[in-house]
């Protein structure tokens, strides 16, 4: 463990290095011997020794031991004064610079932490599953055995349940109140401690009183953190409800994207749902024993079942997400962000180079003064000093910067939301100290980088022996040479992140176009159910007519709409409860053989394809008639009909669908257009269309989306002015949602592309101001020996763009080689598709000459005898 | 106070000082002579940096001493004050005293007055 010491030792050289190395470490020894930790002793013979090889190296010259800059609020205020005054310039850009790199990746950072960083806030959540596909009802108590301790939520996201979903109301608070109701075990389970007291199992029993724990937040703005809430009646509708108790601060639900304001007994949900059932389906959580895996768990399961469908799907709690109106989600966007991270990482790259170009250009013109300084017995430590204290100060007004960046993001951030419906708003996107780390590191660690080489070559101690050799240096090769690369490695870095871009922006613009398959501009999709009140009917088949009665009702009432083209009943075909589906092959059987391919059925009215925009290829359309058809008539897309039947008319074959209620036998009557089904990005193999005449769901086309929303809600309130559900919603926001992933990227590297544009075009702007100042001289000659200003100019700019091509060339390279990457989130588009290679190449060449043009510009006015006399 | 005598700068006095309170002082204790005396935490570079411009100006000189028993490593170089650094040392020692005699009293009321 200390073989490093000897190592760091050898940095001290000169005439006493061996008892100087000897003395460090009888230091260190004594240091441990005091009791000092490894870490705390490593420290400071680290410190100690980079001190005595900076003496050793300095050598004696009489030179005093200087004392250490300290850190006085009158240094810091002198500093600040000396930025402001003389160098304005520059620490608004590297401040800017800093500002916006970092604030991405500060950006792109939060939202890794909401969704996989920040704990949980219950004890051991490692330790913690979900079981999202099962309810209650299905899973027995044998069958849970397997874990150490379960706890159970109601279900309230299946559309056949959605009744179930708790509906409570306080008369002061104007919002909706998130209600989950839960079984006796839930706060015990995850391990909360509740101010009050928790649920026992007398609370979730039938009849027992109503009662309820509120959470923190809830507990704090509608109840004005008052500690007598507890033990006290609300005046909660539809129930009276005694609250017994308040969660802690920062629990409001299991999985991520819960907002809990209310917990009631599982079995209170009867009384303040619109359902009316005693038995809700409820979904289970568990708690692995210790040494046990979610893989043990699924193999006991396995072994436990009849059916391969009753295996647990098991996933970790923490990997989970899900609300009261949606679906539980296991959060797969690791691809996503990995893609995300890594092209922020790339502009933060981009930013160092800018910042060093900066920090660099800033020395350069300070080289007189910096001279003078070590000519007159500064020491280059206490110039380094000084320097690295200026740096300090524009990196913390950088941290300021990046942070309100990243705040401004994450303020623009809800109104994306990730596939599968992953609502951004409801994750928790607040800065902890985790981000605030990041920011440190990252705004300090750009500052390093960037900025080590300009003060370890503007302080070097031969830098005073240059101002008597000639005039003051404006700038040497190296610096230019350097300057040049790190504006070729900003390109490249840009030019990467535009075709990132591109080809996300190509992808959503697909996905909106071609790929969904039915009108996505024209069409909306409805939503109406009435669910019978407590104590309602309880005869099925007089509750089935009803439900008959009422579809014909709001279907004739749509029909007479002027803005209908078409409705019927049926459901989007793209969807995430139809996403699973699509992605597990089932068995398809026809008259010539036996495939595995993921096929969707739709069953919907005879007019949904037309009402979906589908156009009919061959055969005819489905009828009323067909409904009562055995086998089932139905419709199929036509690229699966090319794969089931390569040869030969598929019209009047039969196709047998294995997939228990999902699957189906039926005869083709006519073939349509593909249409996509599940998931843009992973759809089945082909779709068929059914039949039916049940479904609360209604699909419409039109010519005008937007303004027939608004008309269908007026007809479902005058039809059906006891509907529970209402929700309608276009094409658009359904492929939108879809496609969260793909805007996601579109949107983050289009922002990512722009800044990093910006970055470039400064750099490029800045490279040839610096080149026309460094070589006004050689200008004048050339001016004096017969060149026109044009030439010059044609030349300043060249100079500048020869690094922009080779940037340019490497980060087309580079986009090439990354495009393996994202090419799993492009939606029906190659990861090699031209246009945004050329677009990237094109947009950062034009605009590069454009700046350095622009810079360049004031060489038309230059007099040869100015540019001479400048020496 | 003669003019050729060799002016000593601030840490080179405390350095004579500490090797004149040790007698025969290697560089560590130096070191922690100075650390416990004034507060001043120097590197070990430093000191042997001083030590070496001292010794060639003929102030101090030193001698490798073998490790004493329960020391490790190999001769450890020891320094000795040298008359010419005695004479240096109590220079300037005195023209500290010269300037700062009755002195005391006003620094600690401007000290006071500016806290």
């Amino acid at each position: 463990m200390n073989w490093w010491r000897p190592l760091l030792g050898r940095l001290v050289t000169g005439r006493d290095a061996a008892d100087i190395r000897n003395d460090l470490d009888e230091m260190y020894r004594r240091d441990r011997a005091n009791g000092h930790t490894a870490l705390r002793a490593s420290v400071a013979f680290v410190r100690r020794t980079l001190s005595s090889a900076w003496w050793a190296r300095m050598g004696a010259d009489g030179i005093e031991a200087p004392r250490r800059l300290t850190l006085t609020p009158r240094l810091l205020a002198t500093t600040v004064r000396r930025l402001v005054r003389g160098h304005r310039g520059y620490v608004i850009g590297a401040t800017a610079t800093l500002a916006v790199a970092i604030g991405i990746n500060l950006l792109v950072f939060t939202i890794v932490n909401a969704l996989w960083l920040r704990p949980l806030p219950f004890a051991g959540p490692d330790r913690l599953v979900a079981i999202p596909s099962h309810a209650w009802n299905r899973l027995t108590a044998s069958r849970l055995r397997h874990f150490e301790a379960v706890a159970g939520q109601v279900i309230t996201w299946w559309d056949s349940v959605a009744g179930h979903r708790p509906q409570v109301g306080l008369p002061h608070v104007n919002r909706p109140i998130e209600t989950l109701a839960v079984t006796a075990e839930y706060f015990g389970f995850f391990g909360v401690p509740i101010r009050g007291r928790d649920f026992t199992q007398e609370d979730d029993r039938a009849g027992a009183e109503p009662v309820g724990i509120v959470s923190h937040r809830l507990w704090r703005t509608a109840f004005d953190g008052s500690p007598d809430i507890v033990g006290t009646v609300i005046d909660s509708t539809p129930v009276r409800l005694r609250v017994i108790g308040i969660a802690p601060a920062g629990f409001e639900g299991a999985r991520r994207g819960e907002r809990a304001d209310l917990w009631i007994p599982r079995t209170l949900t009867s009384r303040v749902s619109t359902s009316g059932a005693t038995m809700a389906p409820v979904m289970a959580y568990g708690r692995l024993r210790p040494g046990q895996t979610i893989a043990d768990v699924i193999e006991q399961s396995r072994a436990d079942s009849m059916n391969e469908s009753d295996v647990f799907d098991v996933v970790p709690l923490a990997s989970v997400y899900g609300t009261p109106e949606s679906p539980t989600r296991v959060i797969r966007e690791g691809t996503t962000f990995a893609v995300v991270a890594g092209l922020a990482l790339l502009v933060l790259i981009g930013g160092c180079a800018t910042l060093m170009a900066l920090v660099l250009v800033h020395y350069e013109r300070r080289r007189r003064e910096l001279a003078v300084r070590l000519a007159l017995g500064a020491s280059r430590r206490h110039l380094s000093s000084e320097l690295i204290v200026e740096l300090g100060l524009v990196g913390f007004a950088g941290i300021l910067g990046a942070l309100i960046v990243a705040f401004w993001g994450v303020q623009a951030l809800p109104s994306l939301s990730l596939s599968g419906g992953i609502d951004l708003r409801r994750l928790n996107l607040s800065f902890d100290v985790r981000v605030l780390a990041a920011a440190l590191a990252m705004t300090f660690g750009s500052l390093a980088a960037a900025a080590w080489w300009p003060i370890r070559r503007c302080t070097r101690s031969g830098l005073s022996g240059e101002l008597l050799s000639g005039p003051a240096p404006t700038a040497s090769k190296s610096s230019q040479r350097l300057r040049q690369s790190l504006l070729a490695l900003q390109v490249a870095a840009t030019v990467v992140v535009l075709v990132a871009a591109g080809l996300f922006v190509r992808a959503v613009q697909h996905g909106f176009g071609t790929a969904p398959g039915f009108a996505v501009d024209r069409t909306i999709f409805a939503t109406i159910e009435v669910l019978p009140p407590s104590g309602g009917p309880t005869d099925v088949s007089a509750l089935l007519n009803a439900q008959a009665e009422r579809r014909r009702r709001l279907l004739d009432a749509f029909r007479a709409l002027p803005a209908v083209e078409a409705v019927s009943i049926g459901q989007p075909p793209v969807e995430p409860t139809l996403a699973e589906r699509a992605l597990s092959p089932a068995r398809v059987t026809t008259d010539i053989g036996v495939h595995e391919l993921s096929v969707g059925i739709l069953r919907g009215g005879p007019e949904l394809t037309s009402a979906l925009g589908v156009p009919l290829l061959a055969g005819r359309a489905l009828t009323r008639d067909d409904l009562s058809q055995t086998p089932a008539r139905g419709l199929l897309t036509a690229s699966l009909a090319r794969r089931l039947w390569p040869e030969g008319d598929p019209l009047g074959r039969i196709m047998s669908l294995d997939g228990g209620r999902l699957g189906g036998r039926f005869e083709i009557v006519g073939l349509v257009a593909d249409v996509a089904y599940g998931s843009l990005s992973a759809p089945a193999a082909g779709v068929v269309f059914g039949v039916t005449e049940g479904g609360p769901r209604f699909v419409f086309r039109t010519s005008t989306p937007r303004a027939l929303v608004s008309e269908i809600r007026r007809t479902v309130a005058e039809v059906v002015p006891d509907a529970t559900r209402v929700e309608v919603i276009t094409g658009r926001e359904i492929v939108a949602r879809d496609l969260g992933r793909q805007r996601l990227g579109a949107w983050f590297f289009s922002g990512f592309g722009l800044v990093a544009l910006l970055l470039g075009v400064g750099g490029v702007s800045g490279l040839v101001a610096y080149l026309t100042q460094a070589r006004q001289r050689e200008y004048g000659v050339r001016l004096a020996l017969g060149a026109t200003p044009r030439r010059l100019v044609r030349h300043a700019v060249s100079t500048a763009l020869a690094p922009v091509a080779c940037g340019t060339v490497a980060g087309l390279a580079g986009a090439g080689w990354m495009s393996a990457f994202v090419a799993s989130l492009l939606v029906g588009l190659s990861a090699l598709d031209p246009l945004p290679y050329l677009a990237a190449a094109g947009l950062m060449l034009a605009a590069a000459y454009v700046s350095g043009l622009s810079a360049a510009w004031r060489l038309r006015r230059v007099a040869a005898v100015d540019a001479l006399r400048q020496e | 106070m003669t003019m050729d005598r060799p002016c000593l700068g601030e840490f080179e006095q405390l350095v004579l000082f500490a090797v004149l309170r040790l007698d025969e002082a290697s560089g560590i204790a130096i070191h922690d002579e100075i650390e416990a005396l004034t507060g001043r935490d120097v590197s070990p570079g430093a000191i042997y940096t001083t030590l070496g411009r001292l010794e060639a100006r003929g102030l101090v000189r030193s001698v490798a001493l073998a490790p004493q028993p329960g020391q490790v490593g190999r001769p450890r170089k020891h320094y000795t004050l040298q008359p010419t650094g005695a004479r240096a040392l109590r220079s300037a020692y005195d023209n500290l005293q010269a300037l700062a005699g009755g002195a005391l009293g006003k620094l600690a009321q401007i000290a006071r007055s500016r806290s």
